[in-house]
């Protein structure tokens, strides 16, 4: 999953821009790495896409510099436009244009290969073949979302900026564009994606930085980030009539904490085999019902939660 | 295909294929010509006087600036021959013709008119002889200075087409310029679509100037319809000056893409694109000598007339495709068009936005 070569194709540093007195984004620093996937994680109103953008060359930092594939955004960035593919937050395409024509046109733009081949083969990855020839305004939601991805792909760039490509999908839809992500990854290129959902990051990316009120709290692997809380997995187990006393619940090899609500109890443990274990032996020997069982183990969730006391969505 | 040649192509395709924007670039033009050829068909609507020969002596040239300053004539001023042209094409109700006097008189005047329409010619008629008789008395201070001769020439009838066809043609380039450029290029603006173009490295200038060739071949087109159309339906009596023409077209075109790409910078959505357009065209529709002669309205609205490019643009129209006259006789309409259209550039390069707010 860690394909971390070291060479960095993206270095961001002392980043900052500003609206009004809204600092949108401050002092960004960052490496993205060749090959990589690497997320940006952050509430509504984080600074993803404006630290994005000036990424891109599309906002002007009020500080800071950025290079992308080697060159400088502010100075250079013709070729940086030419050797990355964007995919915006937001875009509206051309009306009365056919999803093929406009995958050849962007392909033109890019002074890149507009054959109908290539066209074919574009739409061949993102799946949208049979709509080819339909207006885009025509297409669903997610059939844009992919439609953008396509036209962010039509100068095999050798980096792609992909700004929440998943907001709005349905589950299936959203697992199938992982994949194409992971595919577009397996080209060699370099995948730079924002997202707010938790588990996408934590699956999708191989590294992560968790954003929020314009600065980047943390970045690491999903695993270290999560290894890092320290954190405790919880267990969580309804009782049928009788709820044993948490004394004996605490002395649960590995337990940590108890909360009792009503016939509920949940569990912290940093040792969840041993914990579960002992509380099933604790049922077994005093034949109480065991209702519902879960466990979890910390998330990304947790991760944004600890570090600043809020929860990632609310 | 190069980026350009591209992003043309598909700037037709859009156009084509928006029925809003072929109704407002070729119905809507058609719909007015319609209507008011067969409302007004061929009905006489002024008197226009063709004078030649005003050099021949001081008192032609003096006859022939008051007959200009004078209220319900419209003076045209040429060579005989293409004066006696013009009154056989039916523009003309009378022609003066001006020369040198054979016997013991100040000066010769020859007096053709038109016969096509008999009671207006003879209201022509008596209008110009009345007219020199009160000149002999003004301007020489005495009578029987001008021997007169009448002529009557079976010209063509005048027809309001021969006078609207050209307003049209202004009309339709006004709006395809104004009104479509602006709010097209605000709704890109709006929807982000611009922002993407700026994510490539398709460089701006060749962005627009591909908008500008497309709009500038409509309007072309635009012309080419609305010509081939009077000529079938109304027999309208064009020149063949569709050289100069052309040059007045494409001029007209990019003066107003100038004030559409103005409207553009500084409008903040696409309806208030719209309305400013609608501003901006309706009342310029009405003072630029569409629908009536420019001399014909009051004094008072003179200076605004003459500050409006649709003014220019329709009076150099009628002068080369109706008047047969050449690009020399539009130089100053010519100007006044290249330099609306250089205004409005500059103008719009400066205030320039990729974005709605604030990148
Ligand atoms: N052009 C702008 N003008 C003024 N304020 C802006 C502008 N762009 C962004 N902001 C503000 O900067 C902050 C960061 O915005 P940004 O779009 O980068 O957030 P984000 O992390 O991408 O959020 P989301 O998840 O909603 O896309 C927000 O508070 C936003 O209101
Ligand atoms: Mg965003």
């Amino acid at each position: 999953m860690t394909t971390q070569a070291t060479r960095a194709v993206i270095t961001a540093e002392g980043l900052t821009k500003r609206y009004g007195s809204l600092r949108a984004v401050d002092d960004v620093n960052l490496h993205v790495y060749e090959s990589e996937i690497f997320g940006i994680l952050g509430p509504n109103g984080a600074g993803k896409t404006t630290t994005l953008e000036m990424i891109e060359g599309l906002r002007h930092p009020d500080a800071g510099t950025a290079s992308v594939a080697g060159f400088d955004v502010a100075s250079q960035v013709d070729q940086v436009k030419s050797r990355i593919g964007i995919q915006l937050q937001t875009t509206s395409l051309f009306d009365h244009l056919t999803v093929a024509e406009l995958v050849g046109l962007f392909a033109s733009l890019y002074g890149a290969d507009d054959s109908s081949a290539t066209v074919r083969r574009l739409l061949g990855l993102v799946s949208l073949q049979e709509k080819s020839d339909d207006q885009a305004d025509t297409l669903s939601g997610g059939q844009k979302q992919r439609l953008s991805i396509a036209l962010s792909l039509v100068n095999d760039p050798e980096i792609v900026f992909l700004d929440e490509p998943t907001t709005g999908l349905d589950p299936q839809a959203r697992r199938n564009l992982w994949d194409l992500i992971r595919d577009i990854r397996a080209d060699g290129k370099t995948i730079v994606l924002t997202t707010h959902y938790m588990e996408e990051a934590e699956v999708l990316c191989d590294r992560i930085a968790v954003m929020d009120h314009g600065r980047i709290i943390l970045c690491d692997t999903p695993e270290r980030l999560i290894a890092g809380l320290n954190g405790a997995s919880t267990i969580s187990a309804t009782f049928g009539d009788t709820v044993p006393e948490p004394a004996a619940l605490s002395e649960l090899a590995g337990v940590q904490d108890v909360q009792l609500d009503g016939s509920r109890v949940t569990l912290q443990t940093d040792d969840m085999r041993r914990s579960m274990a002992g509380l099933l032996d604790l049922a077994e020997a005093r034949t109480l019902e065991l209702d519902k069982l879960t466990t979890s183990r910390p998330t990304l969730e947790d991760v944004f939660l600890h570090y600043t006391g809020r929860a990632l969505r609310e | 295909m190069t980026s350009f040649r591209a992003m043309t192509l598909a700037n037709f395709k859009m156009i084509v294929r928006n029925r809003t924007a072929l109704f407002f670039l070729l119905g809507f033009p058609l719909i007015f010509m319609l209507l008011f050829g067969y409302l007004f068909g061929t009905g006489e609507t002024r008197l226009s006087i063709g004078i030649s020969g005003e050099d021949v002596s001081p008192l032609a040239g003096a006859i022939a600036d008051q007959m200009e300053q004078t209220d319900g004539f419209t003076v045209y001023r040429g060579d005989l021959e293409s004066e006696l042209a013009a009154i056989e094409d039916g523009d003309r109700t009378v022609v003066l013709a001006f020369s040198e006097p054979d016997g013991d008189h100040a000066l010769d005047a020859q007096i053709y008119v038109n016969q096509a329409n008999p009671q207006f010619a003879q209201i022509g008629l008596n209008a110009v002889e009345q007219f020199l008789l009160q000149s002999e008395l003004e301007i020489a201070g005495q009578p029987r200075m001008i021997q007169t001769d009448v002529a009557n020439i079976e010209g063509d009838e005048f027809q309001f087409i021969d006078f609207f066809l050209p307003g049209v043609i202004g009309i339709s380039l006004m709006v395809n310029g104004i009104q479509s450029l602006s709010t097209t290029f605000v709704s890109f603006r709006e929807k982000g679509i611009l922002r993407r173009i700026k994510a490539t490295p398709f460089p701006l200038w060749q962005f627009i100037l591909s908008r500008i060739s497309t709009q500038v071949v409509i309007a072309v087109a635009q012309t080419v319809i609305l010509v081939a159309i009077a000529l079938v339906l109304f027999d309208v009596n064009i020149s063949d000056s569709y050289f100069s023409a052309l040059v007045l077209v494409v001029l007209g075109a990019f003066a107003f893409l100038g004030i559409g790409f103005v409207i553009s910078a500084f409008a903040s959505n696409t309806d208030v694109a719209d309305s400013a357009g609608t501003i901006i065209t309706i009342p310029m529709m009405f003072l630029s000598g569409v629908f009536f002669p420019v001399d014909d309205a009051p004094a008072v609205l003179q200076p605004i007339i003459q500050l409006l490019p649709l003014t220019y643009l329709v009076e150099g129209l009628r002068n080369v495709l109706i008047d047969g006259g050449t690009l020399a006789d539009t130089w100053l309409e010519i100007g006044v068009l290249a330099l609306t259209a250089a205004i409005g550039f500059l103008i719009s390069v400066r205030f320039f936005r990729w974005e709605s707010r604030e990148a």
